[in-house]
């Protein structure tokens, strides 16, 4: 009996514990975007060089859609080299739009002066309501988008060569 | 050593109801729109921190959080749909709250049965005897070859008896139907409830006129009523939806008067003042003896450009034409604002 109160302590903590571990070692990206398979979450922004760009004018064609911030270093400058090689390599096929996420339109110009201009818009969501309707956690993150306008894949994260050749193909693009 | 434990019992038991004392007594106060805005952003995640909730977090995605939960109230949604909408985009992780009963009786039991063991413990030990701490061995001995003495059981049976209590008061509290539970006392926000239902009505009467409209685009009753749940509305996008509408039931029969207050009230509302103004002069040339001109001519004049002599000689004008107009009063505060605001 006097034995047996004694394991009351580790038959607790020993579960106790696995549960903290489990469930704090989480990491959010790792949780699937519920806009999978969705329509694109519609948006109409202005561009950092005075047009504007909307979720309308990429129908019909499969779409890249990239928050990034200039203060995001380094997983954006580390991302941007591949996505400007993407636009000279399939920029034909698929439209990449840039979102700047939490950002002043004078620190991305000066970005994209510093690390190249791949000539794709880059829409200045001023208030965050975008990022909001895309779920968005925090810079870097990529949406693809087919050419019917729904949402196939999310990537958290700088993107590299291998990782967006593979989510450019679930998206109808091959290079 | 029964004193005690009767003391010990009374004092968790006295404990308990003055925390269900406490509970009831809380005012009920009508939550504002803020409150309740400022409720339902503690129940999201902020985004782009940890840990946080979407109320208390200084970023800008957390600001974006509060002012469209703020928006999603004043459209008349309700908690759970705003909650819902987050979820679309975020999926559970969202949620800084779990849905559903369970979780939430996990602290409960868990108080319960610590109140148990603790209270086993303590009153247990005691009623092994004061003097020297005997050896474990001794221990088993003594448990093994008498009966227990009486106080054992008894503590056993009243520290039970406690956590019974604390945890069945508290799933009480926590388990009761909405309008008696103590955990969340909700009164009906009456002036508020009006607004939702007011506008639910209108979304669903825009629904309805549209539905028709598709049959029949060209309906001037229906453009009309259209118009007119459009201008019941406060947004930017209201104003201007109205506007288009009025514009296009202009365009059906331009000479009739009766379309222009409306469009020019929708600019005036929307703090377009040339269309405003424009829309006056085009009414002033098929209706020159209407009272509205006069009264959109003071209006622009003093809103708009805040120049105090054009607004005066119009409001003049309005009252000379239409001394009976319900607007009177309205005017006559608004020409006392300009000649004050002239001096």
């Amino acid at each position: 009996m006097r034995r047996a109160r004694w394991l009351i302590v580790p038959l607790v903590a020993i579960p106790l514990a696995w549960i903290l571990f489990i469930g704090l070692g989480r990491d959010p990206s790792e949780i699937p975007s519920p806009l999978i398979g969705q329509p694109m979450p519609s948006f109409d922004l202005q561009t950092l060089d005075g047009g504007r760009i909307s979720s309308s004018d990429l129908a019909g064609r499969p779409a890249v859609v990239n928050f990034w911030a200039s203060w995001c270093k380094p997983a954006c400058v580390d991302e941007h080299p591949v996505l400007l090689d993407a636009q000279a390599q399939v920029g034909d096929q698929v439209q990449l739009v840039g979102v700047l996420y939490d950002d002043e339109p004078a620190d991305a110009l000066e970005f994209l002066v510093t690390y190249g201009d791949g000539g794709w818009p880059q829409a200045n969501d001023a208030d965050g309501a975008v990022a909001l309707a895309y779920g968005v956690l925090g810079p870097p993150e990529t949406f693809f988008v087919d050419a019917d306008g729904i949402v196939r894949a999310k990537h958290y994260g700088p993107l590299t060569k291998e990782t967006l050749r593979a989510y450019l193909g679930q998206i109808g693009v091959v290079e | 050593m029964t004193r005690r434990l009767w003391v010990f019992g009374t004092t968790v038991i006295v404990m308990v109801a003055i925390g269900a004392v406490a509970l009831l007594a809380q005012p009920a106060v009508a939550p504002t729109a803020e409150q309740q805005a400022r409720a339902i952003a503690a129940e999201l995640r902020c985004p782009d921190c940890a840990g946080l909730s979407a109320a208390d977090s200084p970023t800008q995605a957390a600001a974006e959080v509060r002012r469209e939960v703020a928006e999603q109230l004043a459209a008349g949604r309700t908690e759970a749909q705003i909650i819902d909408s987050f979820v679309a985009r975020y999926g559970d992780w969202i949620r800084l709250t779990p849905p559903g009963p369970v979780p939430w009786l996990i602290p409960v039991l868990a108080t319960a049965a610590g109140a148990l063991i603790l209270g086993w413990w303590l009153l247990g030990r005691r009623g092994t005897g004061a003097g020297p701490e005997p050896g474990p061995a001794a221990a088993v001995a003594e448990e093994d070859e008498a009966p227990p003495p009486l106080p054992r059981p008894l503590a056993r049976r009243l520290a039970a008896a406690a956590g019974i209590i604390l945890a069945g008061a508290m799933a009480v509290g926590y388990l009761l139907p909405e309008p008696l539970s103590l955990a969340a006392q909700t009164v009906v926000n009456e002036p508020l409830a009006q607004t939702r239902a007011a506008e639910a009505d209108r979304q669903a009467t825009i629904e309805r006129l549209l539905g028709q409209l598709q049959a029949n685009p060209m309906d001037p009753a229906a453009l009309s009523d259209l118009a007119d749940a459009y201008l019941a509305g406060s947004t930017a996008d209201d104003l201007q939806r109205a506007a288009v509408v009025l514009l296009g039931l202009i365009g059906l029969n331009p000479t009739d008067p009766d379309p222009y207050p409306k469009l020019i009230s929708a600019y005036v509302r929307a703090e377009d003042w040339t269309d405003a103004a424009a829309t006056t002069t085009a009414l002033a040339n098929i209706a020159p003896d209407s009272p509205d001109v006069p009264f959109f001519e003071g209006l622009i004049a003093w809103r708009g450009h805040s120049d105090a002599a054009t607004a005066i000689e119009a409001f003049d004008r309005f009252l000379d034409m239409a001394p009976d107009d319900g607007r009177v009063p309205m005017i006559r505060a608004l020409r006392q604002e300009a000649a004050a605001g002239s001096e």
